[in-house]
């Protein structure tokens, strides 16, 4: 109804350090915590976002925003998720699954996934640990025991580590 | 590959993605193969049992024989010849047995989306095939994948797909299967011998999708 009187409706989120955003409904209810606020009728003035940092949350938007605006073409939308998600850092993904999990956004959700798996793919246990800072905190008994219980995992597994 | 760009900046010893809640890591482990979610519990004691929560068990094992099945297409192979063309040595059956018996067994997930075998088993690991069913069935599995005989005696109420492939099933055993699946939306059947008479009915069968 609001495209075709040319004012779309917009929303207030805010972010959990009180950063204050407008976004058009129409790419917002991508999150499907937001859609249910909104249909629940108790998205009239700022919506609070206590999980999502403002930081992110202005990242989330570019991505609703970029993604809305494509028409339905799956192609497309796969090519301008992997552009959006292609110069994020670790930290960066790691706030986004965070953020996508609470807003309930499962195309990025899967995305950002995919793309830490894509990570650890073919990787030795070293290189992810040291990758990813990981802290082996097992005693080596207890190391050689987990090893020996999955020593399945090792069976004809090759790595391509590349440090 | 990417993953230099991914860690650009990440020079700090913050384990962030060990911080991550349990649900989000076991959805990147269901994104790799069983063997390598498996190979995560090694990272931490933090990692020990996240793979045993994946709601996914595909047992990819040796699959060269389904080259030879594909080759064997269209010729008039017997059937006892087929199988001993597929046939893998006693010690990398018991290889894959133990490997399927070790995972099923510390598993935890109460439901399973997909459970898969592929593998050329054969008649002499029925007593296993039998075992791996029941756990399927226990976990009320929707998808279910399988290269070997067996028994079909069982309960899969919760099952939506399934994929009989190259198994030496007779329409018969099909059909009382299928009875024990009310909810099954898509039956494929890529049968070794030659399949005479299938009839498919069921006072609540949703079948959407057949191909044999």
């Amino acid at each position: 109804m609001a495209a075709e009187t040319g004012t779309p409706t917009t929303l207030t989120l805010k972010s959990n350090d009180d950063e204050l955003f407008s976004v058009a409904e129409s790419a917002a209810i991508l999150s499907v915590t937001i859609r249910n606020m909104v249909e629940d009728g108790c998205a009239g003035g700022v919506i609070p976002l206590d999980n999502v940092d403002g930081k992110t949350l202005a990242s989330v938007i570019t991505y609703m925003n970029g993604i809305s605006a494509i028409p339905a073409d799956e192609e497309k939308k796969k090519s301008y998720r992997d552009k959006f998600l292609s110069d994020k850092d670790f930290e960066t993904l790691a706030d986004m699954v965070l953020a996508a999990n609470y807003l309930n956004m499962s195309c990025l959700m899967d995305a950002v996934s995919a793309k830490i798996a894509q990570v650890m793919e073919k990787k030795s246990v070293g290189w992810v640990r040291r990758k990813f800072g990981i802290e082996n905190d097992y005693t080596p008994e207890e190391e050689a025991a987990v090893k020996e219980e999955h020593k399945w995992t090792f069976e004809g597994v090759e790595t391509d580590d590349d440090n | 590959m990417c993953a230099e760009r991914i860690f650009a900046g990440n020079d700090d010893d913050d384990d962030r993605i060990s911080q991550l809640p349990d649900d989000i890591l076991v959805d990147i482990l269901c994104l790799l193969s069983l063997k390598e979610a498996g190979r995560t519990s090694v990272l931490s004691t933090r990692w020990i049992n996240l793979w045993k929560h994946t709601p996914s068990l595909d047992f990819d094992g040796e699959i060269s024989f389904e080259a030879k099945l594909k080759e064997s297409m269209g010729k008039d192979i017997p059937l006892e010849e087929l199988e001993k063309l597929c046939k893998l040595p006693k010690s990398k059956r018991r290889k894959y047995t133990e490997w399927v018996n070790s995972v099923i067994q510390s598993h935890k997930s109460p439901t399973l989306k997909q459970f898969r075998l592929r593998y050329a088993l054969d008649t002499s690991d029925k007593n296993s095939i039998t075992l791996w069913l029941q756990f399927a069935s226990s976990r009320q599995v929707q998808s279910l994948e399988l290269f070997a005989p067996g028994s079909m005696a069982f309960d899969f109420k919760r099952l939506k797909e399934l994929f009989f492939k190259h198994v030496n099933v007779s329409g018969g055993s099909i059909e009382s299967f299928l009875r024990n699946c009310p909810l099954l939306e898509k039956l494929t059947v890529h049968s070794l011998g030659k399949l005479s008479k299938l009839e498919v009915c069921g006072s609540s069968l949703v079948l959407k999708h057949l191909e044999i």
